[in-house]
């Protein structure tokens, strides 16, 4: 050939030329630009379609079903396939049946069928089936034999029979977009700093940097009179709930512009709070300590609710979730003696977990579909409980835990260990040993995490080291330290509609907001990469 | 500071006198013969809810220790120290055992052995 078309391309001669070119007229084909397919056709003197295709077309499209069948025996030849084969020839004959019995030629039909049949090896059943399947047809329905409708039939039946047919004579649509995506996709794997979904451009590798991820504060919050224990984001990531060891917890409001300002403060409380929950309808914010009873609150108004069990009766509670309906919640007491408690937002006791199986419950969790409640009990031990088919799932682990955090889709959750680590499991209960993340540094206090991002394909956690650590599921090390805080950073909250938006809450009274940062040098992006 | 991490213990256990948090259990005990400058100490094979100090190379009567002081996460008190490496073979099997001194504790301990010809401060 003139142009060398048995050629091959690339750096490492693995593509074939004659396919590259082919794929590249198909693409101009399905882009639309058919002059300028045809033309590189006729340059290329390679065509989209191969030659064998090109007589099946005509052939199907004029109903000349002898050379249909013809071209289909040649096409298949001996291939081993027997089963496409046939199935192709089936189609085939349906087509051809059905054509004659429109025209009112049954005689013609019978014959036809009475010749093929033994050839495609088609029992007495098959022949019964297909005479059914042919005779209540949609396609039998309308009287007359209409041209246009038998044309539509026939345009129909090649593109069946396209499916069926092996490579090369015909070749998978959109190939080369396909190709294209794979490469990208690729490379979006190894991206570490990856947070959207937006296109990427085909310029050049892609590689995000630090401007993906909440790098830099933009924001303090200071309104706290004491250490601030937990931050949180409503579903919605329109408010931020923070509670504090001066008693109180604070609802905020994230702006438009995505500064945030003060709700409500919420004063009740005669001992430090330090954990508070969202209802998933983001009206109710459900405030506890550890010492502390547990405080129901409205969101819009600011004001107290409920209050579940009172402090004579030393019904401590040290943390609660609720179920999707936002009618029903759950929480678990710090007291050996009081168990795993579910209400509703009235105050009615719905059901209760009690007894000696049940220790003091460090942390639980519902999962977003409401089916099951993860809970940690003192101090090695996460029972995960499906309530609806009541089976239990029991991981020990070898560290205490300190805090349990799930993902937005239910399917994966992290622990924190006091060994300095943290552990990722999935619910579904596959994983025998866990994903695990380190660098932060934890060892006497409850130190939290939490997931977020894109996907939550990150986790972020505070620290004893003032810092906030945020991880790629993919390395089990820090892709970024953030400083800022000048004391222990208690717990860390992901905006679930942001995923450039964290905040974190420190024992130096203040809550950091934290946002995009600068785009890295160059010259740093090396060791960004996991190849 | 920061809301404290502390385990919870089961059984017969020791707490720190001050501020009751769970230190040890009776289970744990390896030796009952241990001194102190403050009295009476016993050896236990693991310790909770505790923090550590830094490490110091210190001489006692059974020889050169390196020891890190430990002290209650709830209230900071001295409870103890615990022993990181024993330089003389025979002592190695104190490695990675803590002493508590029962002047800070409280627990079903008698306190009333008062000879001992342990280890000391």
């Amino acid at each position: 050939m003139e142009n060398g078309l048995w050629e091959v391309l690339g750096s490492k001669g693995l593509l074939k030329k004659h396919e590259f070119v082919r794929i590249l007229v198909q693409c101009l084909y399905s882009l639309g630009f058919n002059k300028s397919a045809s033309c590189l056709e006729q340059e290329s003197n390679i065509s989209c379609k191969s030659a064998d295709f090109g007589i099946l077309e005509k052939q199907v499209l004029s109903g000349n079903w002898d050379g249909c069948v013809a071209v289909l025996d040649r096409i298949f030849g001996d291939s081993m396939d027997r089963d496409t084969r046939n199935t192709a020839l089936y189609l085939v004959l349906k087509q051809c049946l059905i054509e004659y019995l429109k025209q009112g030629d049954v005689s013609l039909a019978l014959n036809v069928l009475r010749k093929q049949a033994p050839i495609l090896g088609m029992c007495k059943e098959k022949i019964h089936r297909l005479a059914c399947d042919i005779v209540y047809s949609k396609e039998m329905e309308s009287c007359e034999a209409d041209s246009c409708l038998v044309q539509d039939l026939r345009k129909n039946l090649l593109v069946e029979l396209e499916k069926l047919i092996p490579l090369p004579i015909v070749i998978p649509e959109r190939r080369l977009e396909h190709l294209v995506e794979s490469a990208v996709l690729d490379q979006i794997d190894t991206c570490l700093y990856h947070n959207s979904w937006d296109a990427v451009s085909l310029y050049k590798d892609h590689c995000c940097g630090r401007d993906q991820i909440p790098s830099e504060t933009v924001q303090i919050l200071m309104a706290h009179k004491n250490e601030v224990w937990f931050v949180q984001f409503s579903n919605s990531g329109k408010y931020l709930a923070t509670a504090s060891s001066d008693c109180t917890a604070i609802i905020w409001q994230v702006l438009d512009d995505n500064k945030v300002e003060l709700k409500h403060t919420l004063e009740s409380h005669q001992n430090p709070v330090s954990f508070v929950s969202w209802s998933p309808d983001d009206t109710k914010l459900l405030t506890c300590g550890n010492a502390e009873v547990l405080k129901l609150w409205d969101v819009d108004t600011g004001v107290l609710r409920h209050t579940f069990g009172n402090n004579n009766a030393g019904f401590t509670v040290s943390s609660c979730a609720w179920f999707p309906d936002s009618t029903r919640l759950v929480c678990g007491s710090s007291d050996p003696e009081r168990g795993i408690v579910m209400w509703d937002t009235d105050g009615n006791e719905i059901k209760a977990w009690r007894g000696t199986r049940i220790p003091k419950v460090v942390d639980l969790a519902v999962t977003p579909d409401g089916e099951s409640m993860i809970t940690v009990f003192s101090d090695k031990e996460i029972r995960i409980f499906n309530l609806e088919t009541k089976v239990e799932r029991i991981i020990s682990e070898e560290q205490p835990i300190t805090s349990l955090s799930i993902s937005g889709d239910g399917k994966f959750f992290i622990v924190n260990l006091s060994s300095q680590e943290i552990h990722l499991w999935d619910l579904a209960g596959e994983w025998k040993q866990p994903l695990k993340f380190s660098g932060h540094r934890q060892s006497k206090y409850v130190i939290r995490s939490c997931f977020g991002g894109l996907d939550s394909s990150f986790i972020a956690s505070g620290s004893e080291d003032s810092q906030v650590y945020l991880w790629n599921l993919k390395k089990a090390k820090p892709l970024e330290v953030l400083s800022g805080h000048s004391m222990t950073v208690n717990c860390v909250s992901w905006n679930p509609r942001n995923p450039r938006m964290l905040a974190s809450a420190s024992d130096d009274q203040t809550i950091r907001i934290w946002g995009p940062g600068k785009p890295n040098r160059p010259e740093n992006r090396l060791g960004d990469q996991l190849r | 500071m920061g809301r404290v991490f502390m385990v919870d213990l089961e059984g017969d256990i020791y707490i720190c006198k001050h501020c009751k948090t769970h230190l040890s259990k009776d289970q744990d005990i390896i030796s009952k013969t241990f001194q102190c400058t403050h009295g009476r100490a016993y050896l236990f094979n693991n310790v909770v809810n505790i923090s550590v100090g830094v490490k110091e190379d210190r001489m006692m009567i059974t020889g050169m220790h390196t020891v890190v002081d430990i002290f209650c996460v709830g209230c900071g008190s001295n409870v103890g120290w615990k022993y990181e490496f024993a330089h003389d073979k025979s002592q190695k099997y104190k490695e990675g055992k803590s002493v508590l001194e029962l002047f800070k504790i409280s627990g079903p301990h008698d306190s009333n052995d008062l000879i001992s010809d342990g280890d000391d401060a």
